[in-house]
């Protein structure tokens, strides 16, 4: 087995008009947890963990943001490529108004 | 509260303090009942939580599901973002970790885990995205609040314990089962002096704020908040100085009360020269009738009727009028007058009742009040039709608001008049010779006041309005706000020549807006030759006492020296310097 491997890597959010919203933070949050590796993204001093899409949204991350993305364990090197294209996705991810209301 | 005392200024319209739990009433009625819970019910409260969890993102899945079928992937894919959010780690591990650690119940816990969020969102400032994630986050708690109430939550009547409601605005329906035993003050975003919290408050006389602005995502159901109603202050997460400071208040404010209230019920209100005054109260409910009698009040110089257009489908049938008006009657009985005054709906007040439909431009200077009256007859008809039945119950007197000519007061009259005839038809019983007076409101009704003396029994000066229509001034429109002033000259001046012409015509004239309350104005007011007050009914015994340190002579060279001064900043103080010489601890 290969040793722990830890990448990071700066990200620039797509996902236009909003950004990091409800669906693209809960489709990244959703595919880390199903990873082993830990995920964290980072917005200047502020780590928000992978796997809660509630700690992503804290980040409030609309287009254009700078992030670092750090996936750190056994399948980081997988892993990165799809967590990179959910934040830079490029499609209007505009939501409906949202349906609970 | 999310990390210390925060104090929130609004505006001061009911007097009083209070300190409690708060009570988060959004539109839905959906808050938070207990916050904290016995040591032995925190694993139960921690089960429940998760079960609400599983039950929302369950919900959500099932939503995908058929929507994807109906509209396709697209806006399912809306819901599985919402389960998603559901089922988050750190979702559930902050609101457990906060239920462990406090006793909190699964509600609150679940709430002060979305609202630290939000918070969190709030500090980056207002951005599009910030919006979006808050109203999401806002739905969210919603959902997560109602399946842990259960089927359509816990109805707001069965509150029990002392609570201070907080809510943006409060809808009729809600103020209509708000129970001043349980509810201990409000406070609320929006509003101004005369919105229907205002009047509420200070009708069912609970300490209220209003028009503090937004605080509602700053704080959850169970927090401890203190209402300082007579500053217009709301605090957050109040510290221990504070805590303490306000409960010493609350407890002095409770003695002295009850003190003045045992004293000044039974002695009347004479000036030191023996010059009796009337003090009246101002109602909106039946039930204050008994608030009146209470206080030592001589009657009901303004019973406000809006309360029976608002909350309802229609308009009230000719029986609910007819009941609110005999109960309020034979509670005071044959000696009181009992002035009621036609409905005054409009401006501010209610709109969207009784088929204010369309949108005016400038609804205070549009179709309200008795003008909407005289334009919607039928409506007008009932009330006066019930006003006179109810009329053999008491010494009851109909007053007409915002008369702006004579015309209009001419109209009311021999709509009256026609009314009376039609239950002379038919052999109702009303009362013969019964009192009819006017508002004096409106700026060109006050320089008309000798013509109006002479068609009426009865003159009240409604100040509040009379302020605004002189100074054109909005006082709830804080850029324009200072100009609005009671102690204003060109007040003054028309409060001097409607009392002198009504003296003069030997009609009766009582001022019935906030200034007859207002303590620095009473010599003022008897100096210029006002002998009838109506206020608030917690005023009354206050009032009396001041009279009585008065006499007439003073009370007019007071008077005197207070016209001959130029600006609202100098009868201020001029008054102030008065009332303080007569009462050195009346003045602030």
């Amino acid at each position: 087995m290969a040793g722990t491997v830890r990448i990071q890597r700066t990200v620039v959010v797509a996902n236009p008009p909003m950004g990091l919203h409800l669906r693209p933070a809960t489709a990244f949050a959703k595919l880390a947890r199903g990873l082993k590796c830990h995920v964290t993204l980072i917005h200047g001093d502020r780590r928000a963990d992978g796997r809660s899409a509630f700690d992503l949204l804290g980040l409030l991350a609309p287009p254009g943001t700078e992030l670092v993305l750090e996936v750190e364990g056994e399948d980081a090197d997988i892993a990165i490529e799809p967590l990179c294209d959910i934040l830079t996705c490029e499609g209007d991810s505009t939501d409906t108004p949202s349906p609970l209301r | 509260m999310f990390g210390g005392m925060e104090i929130r200024r609004g505006i001061a319209v009911s007097p009083g303090v209070a300190i409690g739990p708060a009570l988060v009433l959004d539109t839905e009625g959906i808050f938070i009942p207990i916050r904290t819970v016995a040591p032995e019910q925190v694993d139960g409260e921690v089960r429940r939580l998760r079960a609400a969890l599983a039950e929302a993102s369950l919900l959500a899945q099932e939503k995908q599901r058929t929507l994807s079928a109906k509209l396709g992937q697209e806006i399912a894919e809306i819901f599985a973002a919402h389960a998603g959010l559901y089922e988050d780690p750190k979702l559930v591990r902050d609101a457990e970790t906060l239920i462990r650690a406090n006793n909190y119940s699964a509600e609150y816990g679940v709430s002060r885990a979305v609202r630290a969020i939000m918070k969190q969102l709030e500090s980056a400032g207002i951005s599009p995205l910030a919006t979006r994630l808050q109203s999401d986050f806002v739905d969210l708690e919603k959902q997560l609040l109602s399946l842990l109430q259960g089927e359509g939550g816990r109805p707001l009547a069965a509150i029990t314990e002392p609570i201070i409601v907080l809510a943006h605005d409060l809808t009729p329906s809600e103020t209509a089962i708000l129970d001043p035993k349980t509810v201990h003050a409000i406070a609320t975003e929006s509003g101004g002096v005369t919105s229907h919290t205002a009047i509420l408050a200070g009708a069912l006389e609970i300490p209220a704020v209003v028009g503090v602005g937004r605080f509602l995502s700053d704080i959850s159901g169970g927090d401890t908040v203190i209402v300082d109603g007579y500053q217009g202050l709301l605090i957050l997460d109040p510290d221990e100085d504070t805590l303490k400071r306000y409960l010493d208040l609350r407890r002095r404010d409770r003695t002295a009360s009850g003190i003045h209230q045992i004293f000044h019920k039974n002695i009347s209100a004479e000036t030191r020269d023996g010059v009796r005054l009337h003090l009246y109260g101002n109602i909106e409910f039946p039930s204050e009738a008994r608030h009146c009698i209470d206080r030592g009040a001589d009657g009901v110089g303004l019973y406000r009727t809006e309360f029976l257009y608002v909350n309802k489908s229609g308009d009230p049938t000719e029986e609910e009028h007819y009941a609110a008006y005999k109960t309020v009657l034979e509670e005071m009985g044959p000696d009181r007058p009992v002035v009621i005054r036609t409905l005054d709906l409009g401006g501010d007040k209610f709109n969207g009742a009784v088929g204010l439909t369309h949108l005016e431009k400038n609804p205070f200077l549009g179709l309200r009040s008795v003008r909407l009256c005289l334009k919607n007859q039928p409506m007008f008809k009932t009330q006066l039709r019930a006003m006179l039945r109810a009329s053999i119950h008491g010494d009851m007197r109909i007053m007409f608001p915002m008369i702006s000519t004579a015309m209009e007061l001419r109209q009311c009259k021999s709509i009256l008049r026609e009314v009376q005839e039609d239950l002379e038809e038919a052999k109702i019983p009303f009362k013969s010779g019964i009192q009819v007076g006017t508002m004096i409101e409106v700026p060109s009704a006050a320089i008309m006041a000798d013509v109006l003396a002479r068609q009426v029994d009865f003159f009240s000066i409604g100040t509040n309005d009379l302020v605004q229509y002189t100074l054109a001034a909005d006082r709830n429109n804080e850029t324009v706000a200072d100009l609005y002033n009671a102690a204003d000259p060109s007040i003054l001046r028309l409060l001097g020549h409607v009392i002198r012409s009504a003296n003069k015509a030997s009609i009766d004239v009582n001022i019935c807006g906030e200034m007859s309350g207002d303590s620095m104005f009473m010599q003022l007011l008897l100096g210029l030759g006002v002998r009838q007050l109506s206020v608030t009914p917690r005023k009354i015994p206050e009032l009396k006492r001041l009279v009585r340190q008065m006499s007439i002579p003073d009370a007019e060279r007071v008077a005197d020296e207070a016209l001959r001064l130029e600006t609202a900043r100098e009868v201020t103080s001029y008054l102030r310097e008065q009332l303080r010489r007569i009462l050195p601890d009346a003045a602030d």
